[in-house]
């Protein structure tokens, strides 16, 4: 393509690590138009971070990048720092995954947002100042006379990711990059900030290079995709062709990696496991020894619940809404009010001690995988733990064989049992956290997020395997989750939660047919992408 | 599945303590460290009987002799050293030969020599037990044969005339001992404070973080001097309490680390599991906070070597004749002007091994918290 | 701001109680007395002596005197230094070890935190390596092996300074124990400032400038000021604890500052000495973590006074 502003041939990236050389990108091309909206499509570790960081200059000081990145004709790669600084941030911007920590905490919004302006156009304080506040209102902040003089924790993550869209605009930019800029944002937020991209792209002309693990996000507003895996591009295409046909076994499997099929509902005469009634949990926020802020945070701000045998609950809402919060209430693993009685057992009234016994039957998983496991136990150890609080008559042999067992029926090799948690990856990591939830036969097992740290499709296998799992062991579930894909095919009742209340529950196929709160209804618009229908979103903007 | 694949030998995991070591053994600036700081403490703990003299023996011959690998006494200051003793002996002496090991001379007097007082000879540091080879003019000439007694002195004497490198490595064992001894009361207290202060969290870390706050505003000198005066000059003691004292960090970063590791998930997951809470602290949560406990004791180790040649200098520390790196740098720099290998060599062996430790402490640092590499 | 200076004040008084009562009792408890000479003083002449100072009342009455004369401002009368009261041995001798205090900590600063700097931007380079080399050195060489060889090397052998003595402040006297103070505080400053230096520079929003294709100097910039955090909570109990004096540097060099007292005061069992030399300690601390909270509440807005 002649008219490419950014041009890019045999990109390499290598990294200097203890263990030798590693490459991330394997000699990719790319091409970006002028206005073009295109998409780089990969799962974690598949070096589509990396080319763009190599495009302009950032890699890590024990990176190296070999191969062409041409920018209208000149060659970026291996510019210096003050060369570079001709095209960084004024023809290519770049906004990035952590809207937290990507702007400087000790410095006010509007001077961070000046400091490109006054650098590339030469702006006086007065005029940086001016443009930085019309910047402010381009994105929509609300308020933003106010926020100039803010700073940015005084921001939600969203308001900074817009700062940041701000600054990356601030020299009318012809490419602007966005590395998964909505992963760490809540999924109702993520609209508004990808529509902001799209709408302001159109007035401003600009070519957008979105980078993302998020094939339904991809699909609503990209014009052009590449996938990555393993550091090449193994198919590229215009987004239409590419999603209703992928020629590239690893993109099919992408394409399909949406959680598939619905979890039938329990018979209602099916037998009670978990009854809670008017759950709150409080945190005293109070400051100053003498408590003179009196200020009481109620996280859980009295829910009932009811789980029978058998039942999948999904618990779903947005970070801060409590759902994390419930679910290790329930389980007693934090101080509540209000009363949970299981299997015909008050359980309020039990202390440590005596909960015990019980913890046998009451299990959990987390989401993080690589915080839930002891870095410094071994698999086996870790997975017969349970073992030793609740049959401790075992011995060491039994223990290690029953650990075995438990690690070949999560699809784990049992030899693997003497190796560590960090020399597994993710997926495989939350393959032994619920195993070691499994392997006491536990009647209930509370999932908190267990799928938001992996990839879809190692997502889709766990799912799969958590389904499984339910049928052949008669389990109940508590699925704490934000997003409402994977829900669907887990759960058979569902519960909306927002500040710490259930706004609405019901059977799940009902809410998702008609959701009856408009909070539940940004919901669902934000996270069911089809990713094999043609999305109207996508196809409005590409009537330019 | 198959009985086969559960049969099947486990294949053996690196754990990070593994990794650690490897990270470490390839840093060899820590590598080095490790040797250096295993060859002092080789030579400290069986030099002393290698030397060949004793760390309280003073020779008064060799006040202050300068570090040498000439063994003593040279040549030249052998007829200076027979003119003393001869003095002794009110005889003078003539014809002194060197010849080997052994010196021969003639000693005159106006009266007949008392030959028991040849025993100055033996008396001093250089000189064995003199033969007489010939008597003359009545007792009143005396032709001797006095074998040579040669002694070396690698880094000298001191201001008494002791071996200066027997006393260093001497002084070694002790600022070596200390260090350890009282690292290790400081690592137990401040472990086991400082984890029971992070895990039971609360009002009482809130109390027990406050005690220690109230501590760091004391003095610290003030402690030491008044354990001094209470313990008196037992340095086991002393150094017992100096560790009760150095605990204060151990436990700010061991509340620190519990803190954070009582908040990961895989302590949540321990709970559900209904793991009693000593079992959490002793398998998730002690053996996490390590790491930064070991890079600390790496450097609590030179810290406490260097308050006790602090103390030593002020006079409190070790008391003669038993010394310490401390004492024998204090007793250098009085004497720099005039004898400065008294302070060059115990500075030496006390910089080497603070250096060393450093090094180590950078390393072990850098190995068991890689995410800066 | 100033609702939070008074409350730190207020809650200040209680440690520093505990701190007074602490101490007096502890040292009231360790054997030996004032009086204790290497010739026993006569029992009628040493009744006399313990009547004056109030020895002879209990001991609660002789703390709840103490407290009320501290009140006043009062430290009592000197045990050792029979004709001095502790304020008048403080006023001649705290203006001599702060200055020489201050004067360390600001040549410290000065070099400490470039050297950082500079290592920090020339990571395992040359410079770098010896920046560290020269910093744990400062930390591990004792200054009372530093002190003598300065003596030796700049004194005697160069003749260019005086070996010791104060000469009433003259600037010649002050060079060689301000630097054997600094020297230390040098390393670890340069220490510190290097390590969080390139945290900083690792940062996310670091990153974010260089995209934004700012120069180095405004980058740098942004990194010093991430970086001078931690420094600034070092240098609170840095800066009390030079200001109070160094026994090791006083003595050698022979100078007329309170860091001796410490040792004197305790040796010679002079109460009213020690408790006042570990008050006016105490205060500086105090006084210095205050500080600290202040600057580091004006560096990092997320910090918030209360």
């Amino acid at each position: 393509m002649a008219d490419a502003i950014l041009a890019v041939r045999d990109l390499r990236v290598r990294f200097r690590t203890n263990d030798g050389m590693v490459e991330a990108v394997s000699g990719i091309d790319l091409d970006i138009n002028p206005g073009e909206f295109v998409a780089i499509v990969g799962e974690s570790g598949s070096g589509k971070s990396q080319s763009v960081m190599a495009a302009m200059g950032l890699l890590a000081s024990n990176g190296e990048a070999t191969g062409s990145v041409r920018y209208r004709g000149t060659e970026l790669l291996g510019l210096k720092p003050a060369a570079l600084n001709a095209y960084r941030g004024r023809k290519l911007a770049m906004i990035f995954q952590e809207p937290m920590t990507s702007l400087d905490p000790l410095f006010r919004i509007g001077t961070q947002i000046a400091a490109p302006l006054r650098r590339h156009q030469g702006l006086s304080r007065q005029a940086a100042r001016a443009r930085a506040l019309e910047l402010l209102k381009l994105v929509q902040i609300p308020r933003p006379e106010a926020r100039l003089d803010a700073y940015p924790h005084e921001l939600s993550g969203g308001q900074r990711q817009r700062v940041m869209i701000a600054m990356a605009l601030a020299n009318d930019p012809d490419i602007l990059i966005a590395d998964e800029p909505t992963t760490a944002l809540d999924v109702t937020i993520e609209a508004d900030i990808l529509n902001l991209i799209a709408d302001l792209r159109q007035r401003l002309g600009m070519a957008v290079i979105l980078i993302s693990h998020d094939l339904g996000l991809v699909r609503r507003y990209a014009e052009r995709v590449y996938v990555m895996k393993d550091g090449e591009v193994v198919e590229s295409g215009p987004a239409e062709t590419l999603f209703a046909a992928p020629a590239h076994p690893y993109t099919q499997q992408l394409v399909a990696a949406e959680p598939e099929g619905r979890k039938p509902p329990v018979p209602p005469y099916a037998p009670v496991l978990l009854d809670a009634k008017n759950i709150r949990v409080s945190f005293d926020l109070s400051r100053g020894i003498f408590r003179r802020e009196h200020f009481v945070l109620h996280a859980v701000d009295g829910v009932d619940l009811t789980l029978r045998r058998g039942q999948t609950i999904g618990i779903v809402g947005e970070s801060g809404s409590g759902k994390s919060t419930l679910g290790r209430a329930l389980l007693k693993l934090m101080p509540s009010t209000g009363t949970i009685r299981f299997e015909d057992r008050a359980l309020e009234p039990l202390d440590r001690a005596a909960m015990r016994p019980l913890r046998r039957s009451l299990q959990a998983v987390f989401q993080d995988p690589y915080g839930s496991l002891s870095p410094r136990m071994t698999v086996g150890e870790i997975v017969g733990e349970g073992l030793l609080v609740h049959a401790p008559q075992l011995n060491r042999a039994e223990r290690d064989r029953r650990a075995a067992e438990a690690l070949a029926e999560v699809s784990l090799d049992p030899a693997l049992r003497n190796r560590y948690p960090h020399e597994f990856s993710g997926g495989q990591r939350q393959r032994i956290a619920i195993a070691r939830a499994m392997i006491l036969n536990p009647a209930l097992v509370v999932l908190d997020e267990p799928t938001s740290a992996l990839d879809r499709t190692v997502q889709k296998s766990i799912v799969a395997l958590l389904k499984d799992m339910q049928t052949r062991h008669a389990l109940s579930y508590l699925f704490i989750s934000h997003d409402l894909a994977v829900v669907r095919a887990m759960a058979d009742t569902l519960m909306v939660m927002k500040d710490g209340r259930v706004i609405e529950g019901g059977p799940t196929e009902a809410i998702f047919e008609a959701p009856r709160e408009a909070y539940t209804r940004r919901l669902l618009a934000a996270s069911i992408k089809e990713v094999r229908e043609p999305s109207p979103v996508r196809r409005g903007l590409g009537e330019v | 599945m198959s009985d086969q694949a559960l049969a099947s030998p486990p294949i053996a995991g690196r754990s990070l303590w593994q990794d650690a070591a490897t990270r470490l053994q390839r840093n060899r600036a820590a590598m080095a460290s490790l040797i250096v700081l295993g060859l002092i403490a080789l030579a400290c703990l069986i030099g002393p009987w290698l030397t060949g003299h004793a760390y309280d023996h003073a020779y008064q011959d060799y006040v202050r002799t300068p570090a040498s690998f000439e063994s003593r006494p040279t040549a030249e200051a052998i007829p200076a050293a027979v003119q003393r003793v001869a003095a002794r002996i009110r005889a003078t002496p003539s014809d002194i030969a060197v010849n080997g090991d052994t010196v021969r001379l003639t000693l005159s007097a106006p009266r007949p020599i008392d030959q028991r007082l040849l025993v100055y000879f033996d008396r001093s540091d250089m000189f064995g037990t003199p033969k007489i080879l010939a008597t003359a003019e009545d007792g009143r000439r005396l032709s001797l044969e006095v074998p040579v007694e040669h002694l070396r002195f690698l880094f000298g004497t001191d201001g008494n005339g002791r071996d200066l490198l027997t006393r260093t490595l001497i002084a070694g064992r002790v600022s070596l001992a200390i260090g350890l001894l009282a690292t290790g009361v400081a690592l137990v207290i401040g472990v086991v404070y400082g984890a029971a202060a992070g895990y039971l969290g609360g009002r009482i870390d809130m109390l027990m973080m406050r005690i220690v706050d109230v501590l760091y505003a004391l003095p610290f000198i003030f402690f030491v001097i008044l354990l001094v005066v209470f313990f008196g000059r037992n340095f086991v003691l002393m150094f017992l309490a100096v560790g009760a004292i150095e605990w204060l960090d151990m436990a700010r970063i061991v509340r620190g680390q519990t803190l954070s590791i009582k908040r990961q998930d895989y302590v949540l997951a321990a709970e559900a599991l209904g793991v009693p809470t000593r079992d959490i602290l002793t398998r998730h949560i002690i053996p996490n906070t390590l790491g930064p406990v070991i890079i600390y004791v790496t450097l609590l180790v030179p810290k406490v070597i260097l308050l006790e040649s602090f103390l030593s200098f002020l006079g409190l520390g070790v008391q003669e004749p038993m010394t310490s790196w401390g004492v024998l740098i204090s007793d250098g720099a009085r004497a720099i002007e005039g004898a400065a290998w008294m302070l060059a060599f115990p500075a030496a062996f006390l910089v080497t091994t603070l250096f060393a430790l450093n090094f180590l402490g950078d390393g072990l640092r850098d190995a068991l918290d890689p995410r800066d590499r | 701001m100033l609702p939070f200076i008074l409350r730190r004040l207020l809650t200040a008084i209680p440690t520093l109680l505990v701190v007074v009562t602490l101490s007096f009792f502890l040292m009231r408890v360790a054997p030996g007395g004032p009086f204790d000479l290497e010739q026993p003083l006569e029992a009628k002449v040493m009744a006399n002596l313990r009547r004056i100072y109030q020895l002879d009342q209990p001991l609660y009455t002789q703390y709840l005197t103490y407290l009320g004369a501290l009140l006043r401002g009062d430290f009592g009368p000197s045990f050792y230094f029979r004709d001095f009261t502790i304020a008048e041995l403080f006023r001649q001798g705290l203006p001599v070890s702060m200055r020489l205090g201050a004067s360390a900590l600001l040549l410290a600063l000065a070099i400490g935190g470039p050297l950082g700097v500079l290592a920090a931007f020339r990571q395992n380079q040359g410079a770098d390596y010896a920046v560290m080399g020269f910093a744990t050195a400062g930390i591990t060489i004792p200054n009372f092996v530093v002190a003598p060889v300065l003596q030796i090397v700049f004194g005697l052998t160069l003749a260019w300074l005086p070996v010791a003595g104060w000469n009433d402040g003259a600037v010649r006297n002050t060079i060689l124990p301000i630097v054997t103070l600094a020297l230390p505080q040098i390393a670890v400053i340069a220490r510190m400032t290097r390590a969080s230096m390139i945290e900083t520079l690792r940062a996310n929003h670091i990153r974010t400038l260089r995209a934004q294709g700012l120069p180095a100097t405004t980058i740098a910039l942004h990194a010093l000021r991430g970086a001078a955090l931690p420094v600034v909570s070092y240098l609170g109990p840095a800066a009390a604890a030079l200001l109070t004096g160094s026994v090791v540097v006083e003595n050698i060099f022979a100078i007329p500052g309170i860091g001796r007292y410490f040792v004197e005061g305790a040796l010679n069992r002079d109460y009213t000495l020690v408790m006042g030399t570990v008050v006016v300690v105490a205060i500086f601390v105090l006084a210095f973590n205050l500080v600290v909270d202040l600057i580091y509440a004006l560096l990092d807005p997320r910090v918030r006074l209360g």
